[in-house]
């Protein structure tokens, strides 16, 4: 097969996998079926502009359309078929596929650079209740990662001090976020950057990985697991420090001690009203009026939208490993822009301005 | 109009730009630059933040021509270059090194391995440090303390350093930057 032919045939692949018509490409790139058609087949050679606008579309890189395998991974294989099984749109698909780049991507530099993949516990469940075993392992997990019940502000964050990648991507309404669990690449998750409630997607994935109960995991809207929920529960609003917070409140039911501690907590509405009324904070009444009440539309008009999030630079496993790979030449900068969809110029400063604190040290 | 003999990489053009002294470049091949739609997209990408980096897309298809149709020995160049070499999977560097390699091109750039692979490869590079030199002995800068100006513009304008051996080489002091 001579090259034509390679990219040729991986353009019809990438295609395919994340469920693109020639039509639907066509119209999206501005080119004609016709000439698509001949970049599949081999015929005509796709100009490199076109590569790229290809890539970002089928959410993968240029390289795969040369033939490049990236490091295998059934587990990978695995969640991109989950993702077909729930018949995505295009666009979202894309997302979980580049998501997957991202990953391999992460295995092949740690493995490069001898860095560690994070070592994260196991928590068998049993028959015993849902509740109880969240509870319990919420607690653990609390006191593992130091966190007494202090908030936590910005569990992506903390996870990623214990290397374990948050990536954030626009995955649209259908999906909120997903998770991959390897024994050989340990965990990644993946959270939808247009949704405003992250703390509570993250704290819900870690839960999947903290069970290992599947490999990988994918939260459509309107799916559900028990466990992983009241985890979310626990984990973030620890009854102690609930009752502390709420006491700086006179009077619950005020909208404002609502949004206020939806804001602390970076949780729902739903899933903090819920909370409070466990924990006997919120009666049976106001429970369904506030359930009811569009709270989060009030928030907006308030205080604004959630400023959109960036993918990439939010990942620090991801920073980290780009960015000591450059500087010890595993990779260029041309390389590390595309890995981080920033500029080159980017990296340039920053790699100048880690070399000046450098100097200043010595 | 004399043919164009050099491709350019991002780097380099990031470097005279943000610095303030495109011109320079511009004067001193004044036939022209060639660079690829690859490089043209990651200047596309920094001009969002860095605004003086609009100067080079001003040049685009005048002093400065792209590539973007590419032979099929240029491909299957660059899909050898991804494969044989990692760090070139991603990213400008293969199509630029493929395009120089096929097209006979002095390749310009500032970024160390593209740098040693080309010349692997039987491609002449040069990069900031000669085109300081070049210029410097061509009388289009004009004295030692334009020199040091632009270099230490380099530096604190477009974050690019010269090493301590390129210093040397322009006979300026090591303590400069």
């Amino acid at each position: 097969m001579n090259t034509l032919e390679i990219i040729g045939q991986r353009l019809r692949q990438a295609r395919e996998t994340a469920g693109y018509t020639p039509e639907e490409v066509s119209q999206k790139l501005g080119i004609t079926t016709d000439e698509l058609s001949l970049f599949e087949s081999g015929r005509q050679n796709p100009p490199l502009s076109l590569l790229r606008k290809l890539a970002k579309l089928y959410g993968v890189f240029v390289s795969y359309f040369y033939g490049i395998e990236k490091l295998k991974g059934e587990v990978f294989n695995l969640l991109l078929d989950k993702a077909k099984e729930l018949s995505l749109l295009p666009e979202t698909i894309s997302q979980v596929h580049r998501f997957i780049f991202l990953c391999r991507e992460i295995v092949k530099l740690r493995q490069k650079l001898g860095f560690p993949k994070p070592e994260i516990p196991y928590y068998t469940l049993n028959q015993e209740s849902i509740e109880k075993q969240a509870k319990e392992v919420a607690e653990a997990e609390r006191a593992r990662l130091g966190l007494g019940d202090s908030i936590v502000s910005n569990l992506g964050e903390l996870l990623e001090d214990i290397r374990i990648p948050v990536i954030r991507l626009p995955l649209g309404r259908e999906l909120s976020s997903a998770m991959v669990y390897d024994e050989n690449f340990s965990a990644f998750i993946l959270v939808n950057s247009d949704n405003p409630y992250q703390n509570q997607l993250i704290a819900y994935e870690y839960a999947h990985i903290l069970q290992r109960k599947d490999k990988v995991h994918l939260n459509k809207d309107g799916q559900r697991d028990d466990f992983s929920e009241r985890f979310v529960a626990h984990f973030l609003m620890p009854e102690s420090l609930v009752k502390r917070l709420v006491r700086q409140h006179h009077n619950l039911t005020d909208v404002w001690a609502l949004i206020s501690l939806r804001r602390t907590f970076g949780v729902s509405y739903e899933t903090l009203i819920s909370r409070l009324h466990e924990l006997g904070e919120i009666d049976k009444k106001d429970l369904n009026r506030l359930l009811r009440a569009n709270l989060w539309n009030l928030e907006i008009k308030l205080f604004g939208e959630p400023s959109p999030s960036v993918p990439w630079k939010v990942s620090k496993v991801l920073w980290e490993l780009v960015l000591t790979a450059v500087k010890h030449e595993f990779i260029t900068t041309s390389y590390a822009s595309d890995l981080l969809e920033i500029s080159p110029m980017e990296i340039q400063d920053i790699l100048y301005e880690l070399e000046e604190i450098e100097l200043s040290r010595s | 109009m004399s043919e164009i003999c050099f491709i350019v990489d991002s780097s380099t053009l990031s470097n005279f730009a943000r610095a303030g002294y495109l011109n320079l470049l511009k004067t001193l091949f004044h036939a022209g630059l060639l660079t690829t739609s690859d490089v043209i997209e990651e200047i596309e990408r920094g001009s969002e933040k860095y605004p003086e980096l609009r100067t080079v897309l001003n040049e685009l298809h005048l002093w400065l021509k792209v590539v973007d149709e590419l032979t099929e020995e240029e491909q299957s160049l660059i899909r050898n270059l991804r494969i044989n070499h990692e760090e070139f999977e991603e990213g400008a560097d293969a199509s630029l090194l493929a395009v120089a390699k096929e097209r006979n091109l002095v390749l310009i750039t500032d970024d160390k391995y593209l740098k040693k692979v080309a010349e692997q490869k039987g491609v002449k590079v040069v990069g900031t440090v000669e085109i300081l030199e070049k210029a410097f002995n061509r009388g289009l800068i004009r004295s030692v303390e334009e020199l040091k100006r632009i270099v230490i513009d380099m530096a604190h304008m477009a974050r690019f350093r010269l090493k301590d051996s390129d210093l040397k080489r322009l006979g300026l002091s090591l303590d400069l930057l």
